[in-house]
């Protein structure tokens, strides 16, 4: 799943065209989704913003395979260009000078790359990085869901530092020109974070089929057990003993569900 | 804009993360100047990347990037109770470097820090001082524990820097310990007694298994040839033994394989011993599920994990037995829980 968070309606308006998002209700936020994307509109400022952002994912717990986007608009200095987009791989903030974030940023990418420091207010005053005003509310609440390397800043640079000068229309535009770029940046860190199951559905079911027969702690040594096997002989647990059988009779004595643990473990691992 | 047409990971040291503090130091320069194409994020302090909480040690793993920092005291570390501190009333180890390039399933890192990125400590002489009140005794400093210095040794000159200090300081023994075969980083240096370099050496199917990104048996092998051919005092480390259904088949050709390249003779030393862990970081390293070694059903003593008392007197019965043809027993080490 791709999670997305942006902070105005016309930040959304090109990502709900291009991934053709339909509306949803299910939280007191605008919010849109296909069977792969959840997009959610933040509102503006960092608290606005940590508060949408933990009801959406509180909402919809991610998983380790998920990507998690914050896209938008910033300010940033003249060395950028308008309409220039960047990745943030440190993000800080004006009212909490103690601490920063570090999103891992662990894929090729053509982007630049930049510190995102994110302010209360509007900026007319040039500062010395890409400037925004929602990141870090936005990380802070993220990343108690997901691991560093799955959060990711994808800012377009809208003005420097003129906030006058930004409409409506000119966010559309400058996000829009920017999809593909987009779409390269995702594809990317959806490959980073890819990880292959260990065990197929059918072989989780077996496991857990044996697992309830089984003590909470001889459980577990199974488990490990069937990951020792899986791992070292690279092979279905199906192809052999012990996945196919039967699991013991529910109404065995200790003795005897002591006696076929042992033996799981003994043919697993050997 | 051009577009990459397919998803990769990125190089290693794609990001060097510099503590503002150091920022401004001959070694971080050297370093940066080294690393031109990487991306420079200035950061406060060290821990604020390296203990970041939520970080993936097996995707990081893939694409390292280093940290530049400044070390404050403790500049020395007591020797683990895992590892062999020969006899030495004074045995140290230096956490100057922590984090390796090297990636091995078995290696206790991957249980014990957050992240896989490496950090370099660049005040160096900050770990000199921190020795010399311990030199009016004999003391051995482990100087590769939380790394291998000599795998990067292109960056910085560590290991020589080492080695020229003890150098000057006749109680002061290093334990170098590597995989690497990168020898010639050091080959230039005066010969001294007072320096061990020793190599971890496993049969070429269990470095191809788990020890990840590590150069071949066969390069370690000539490069182990080169040190002691140029008269270094090397020690051979068959630790840890990774035992399975193979272990007859891999362990006892890789002692009849080291001695049939080096003289028997001038081996200082054969260190040999199987698997064993803190049960802690074992728990941690189960969590990245990316090898069986985490998973077989160890023993638990004491929190130390282990094959247990009879498989692991058996690993040490065939290993000394296979080494005893080639070198005597006094020079040969063991570990052993039991």
């Amino acid at each position: 799943m791709l999670y997305i968070t942006v902070a105005l309606s016309a930040e959304a308006r090109p990502l709900i065209e291009h991934f053709k998002l339909t509306r949803t209700y299910a939280l007191p936020y605008t919010m849109f989704e296909n069977e792969e994307v959840k997009l959610i509109v933040t509102g503006v400022g960092i608290e606005n913003a940590m508060m949408a952002t933990s009801a959406f994912l509180g909402h919809f717990p991610p998983s380790s395979d998920d990507v998690f986007f914050n896209i938008g608009i910033c300010a940033a200095p003249k060395s950028f260009e308008i309409g220039e987009a960047v990745l943030a791989h440190k993000i800080t903030s004006n009212l909490e000078q103690k601490h920063s974030y570090f999103p891992d940023i662990l894929f090729e990418h053509t982007l630049s790359e930049c510190e995102l420091l994110c302010v209360s207010s509007p900026q007319n005053t040039p500062l010395h990085v890409p400037t925004d005003m929602e990141s870090y509310g936005v990380y802070k609440a993220v990343s108690r869901f997901l691991d560093t390397h799955q959060i990711l800043f994808f800012k377009v640079v809208s003005d420097h530092f003129e906030p006058e000068n930004v409409s409506k229309e000119l966010t559309i535009e400058l996000i829009s020109k920017n999809l593909k770029n987009l779409d390269a940046i995702i594809r990317s860190a959806f490959y980073v974070t890819k990880k292959d199951s260990l065990f197929t559905q059918d072989e989780k079911e077996d496991i857990k089929q044996i697992s309830d027969c089984l003590t909470k702690a001889q459980g577990d040594a199974f488990y490990d057990a069937c990951c020792y096997y899986k791992l070292h002989h690279k092979k279905a647990l199906h192809a052999e003993y012990p996945l196919g059988i039967s699991p013991p009779p529910q109404k065995s004595s200790k003795q005897e569900r002591n006696k076929y643990f042992e033996s799981l473990i003994k043919t697993l691992t050997l | 804009m051009n577009h990459l047409s397919k998803p990769s990971h990125c190089d290693f040291f794609s990001h060097l993360y510099i503590e503002e503090s150091v920022k401004n130091e001959p070694l971080t320069c050297k370093i940066k100047e080294k690393f031109s194409d990487s991306k420079i994020i200035f950061i406060k302090h060290y821990k604020d990347v390296f203990n970041r909480p939520n970080q993936d040690f097996a995707i990081q793993s893939k694409s390292k990037n280093l940290i530049l920092a400044r070390r404050e005291a403790p500049f020395l570390y007591e020797g683990s109770f895992y590892s062999d501190g020969f006899e030495y009333e004074h045995f140290f180890y230096t956490p100057s470097i922590l984090g390796c390039l090297y990636d091995c399933d078995y290696c206790y890192l991957s249980g014990m820090y957050n992240s896989a990125n490496s950090v370099f400590f660049v005040n160096t002489q900050d770990f000199f001082d921190a020795v010399l009140p311990y030199l009016h005794k004999p003391t051995l400093i482990a100087i590769s524990y939380d790394t291998d210095t000599l795998a990067i040794e292109s960056l910085s000159d560590h290991t020589k820097e080492w080695i020229e200090f003890a150098q000057k300081h006749p109680n002061l023994h290093l334990e170098i310990r590597t995989k690497s075969a990168n020898f010639k980083a050091i080959k230039a240096l005066h010969v001294s007694d007072q320096i061990v370099l020793a190599w971890t050496l496993s049969p070429q199917k269990i470095i191809e298994l788990y020890e990840h990104k590590t150069p071949s048996l066969q390069r370690r092998l000539s490069t182990i040839k080169e040190a002691i051919d140029a008269g270094w005092r090397v020690r051979v480390c068959i630790d840890p033994v990774i035992y399975n259904e193979e272990f007859h088949e891999l362990y006892p050709p890789l002692i009849e394989q080291l001695f049939a390249t080096i003289e028997a003779d001038k081996l200082f030393q054969l260190t040999l011993g199987s698997f064993r862990m803190s049960s802690v970081h074992l728990k941690k390293i189960k969590k990245l599920r990316r090898s069986d070694i985490a998973y077989y059903p160890y023993e638990v003593k004491e929190n130390i994990v282990s094959y247990g008392k009879t498989i692991e007197q058996n690993i040490l019965h065939v290993m000394l037995d296979k080494a005893m043809q080639y070198i005597e027993k006094e020079r040969i080490r063991t570990w052993q829980l039991q």
